[in-house]
This record gives C-alpha cells, structure tokens and sequence, in this order.
C-alpha cells in the first residue's frame, strides 16, 4: 500500500481526467468539483487516515470510469450555459 | 445491388485504411505541425483560467508553477489535467510528477501532440 505524494499525484489525475470526460455538464462538473474537494479536505491526514481515503479515492475512480462509460452511453441537451 | 453497393464501400474504405497505413510505416506516429509557440500560447490561455498568484506577471516557459504561479501540488496537477484535455495528450505519470516549469509541460506535450483533426482527415483522405 502506497501513500508516496507521487502515487496520491498520480491517482487525483486519474480522477479528475475521468471526471473531465462525462458529457453531460452538470455530472463533469459535479466531479470535478467533488473530486477537488475531497483532496483538498484530505490533504493533511496521515497515517491509517490516510491510507483510507486513498483506498476511498481509489474505489471512487473505479465507481467514476464505470459511470463515465454509462453516461457517455446517453446523449445529453446541451444546457444554456454551456458553449455550443 | 445492394450488395454491390456495400462491397465497393467496404473496398474504398479498406483501401482508404490501407493508405492511411502505409503513410505512417517508418515514422509510426503522425508527425505534429503544431508549432511550439502555439502550444505555448493556448497553454497560457488554459493555466489563467486557474487562480493564479501573479496574475499579472508574464508567464514565461521558465515559469514554475508551484514558485511563481502560487500553485499547490493539487493545483498544478489539475492543470495538468485540463492541458491534457486541451491538447488531447496524456502525461506520463513518471513525466507529470518531474515537472515543474510551465516550458517542461509545453516541452512534453509539443512532443506528444496528435495534429489537429482536419489536416488527420486530409492525410487519411
């Protein structure tokens, strides 16, 4: 089980680029922003804390890439706010 | 008839993948004319749209993101991220967790970068 800042590096890239590819503005944005967050909150654990929410991020990745898959199966209207 | 149609488009477009094929053989990657300077300037236009420190400093290709751009590790590795999504290119992870400097990402990805799709069209064409 791995902690070292590089892996941790490494998985938030992995999440934020599986959020970055849902279509739909409203689920890309909602990950970016949750996955943002919860790095954020969780930057300063340490020890058995940290290992947990490492596991956590990394069951979410798994839950993210499925979803990702789903959604981008369904074709979305494009909302107001989004660029044409 | 129909089956007549079917094999003359099936025909065209293996010999179109054919010749897509053959263009490539020797250099196994289509080569990028996606000039550095390009790459430099939307890479700017993407990291502004961070919340940087110096937001009024000129950024330069020596520019650090965690020294001069007031970036945190999460900050710099979510731009990162977003000058992945704008250049279609994937950072290697062992590449992402050495850079630092804004010229090192624009380095990798002018050396990773696919050309746009209309000139991929042409050439497959």
């Amino acid at each position: 089980m791995t902690t070292s800042p590089q892996a941790v590096r490494s998985l938030y890239r992995s999440m934020l680029r599986e959020a970055r590819g849902f279509t739909n503005y409203n689920f890309r944005n909602y990950f970016i922003r949750r996955t943002r967050d919860s790095f954020r909150e969780n930057a300063n654990l340490k020890g058995e804390d940290a290992i947990k929410a490492i596991n956590e991020a990394k069951n979410d990745l798994k839950i993210l890439h499925r979803q990702n898959v789903i959604s981008n199966m369904y074709d979305f209207d494009k909302l107001v706010v989004e660029k044409v | 008839m129909f089956a007549n149609i079917v094999r003359a488009s099936l025909r065209s477009s293996l010999s179109a993948s054919l010749r897509s094929t053959t263009l490539n053989t020797g250099a196994f990657r289509f080569v990028s004319n996606v000039s550095k300077d390009d790459v430099f300037a939307r890479s700017i236009a993407v990291l502004k749209t961070f919340e940087l420190k110096n937001i009024n400093d000129e950024i330069t290709s020596s520019t650090q993101f965690t020294k001069d751009l007031g970036m945190d590790s999460l900050d710099y590795n979510d731009a990162l991220v977003a000058l992945e999504e704008e250049f279609d290119v994937v950072f290697d992870d062992a590449v992402a967790n050495e850079i630092t400097t804004v010229g090192e990402a624009v380095d990798y990805i002018s050396k990773n970068i696919m050309p746009e799709e209309d000139i991929l069209d042409k050439e497959i064409r």
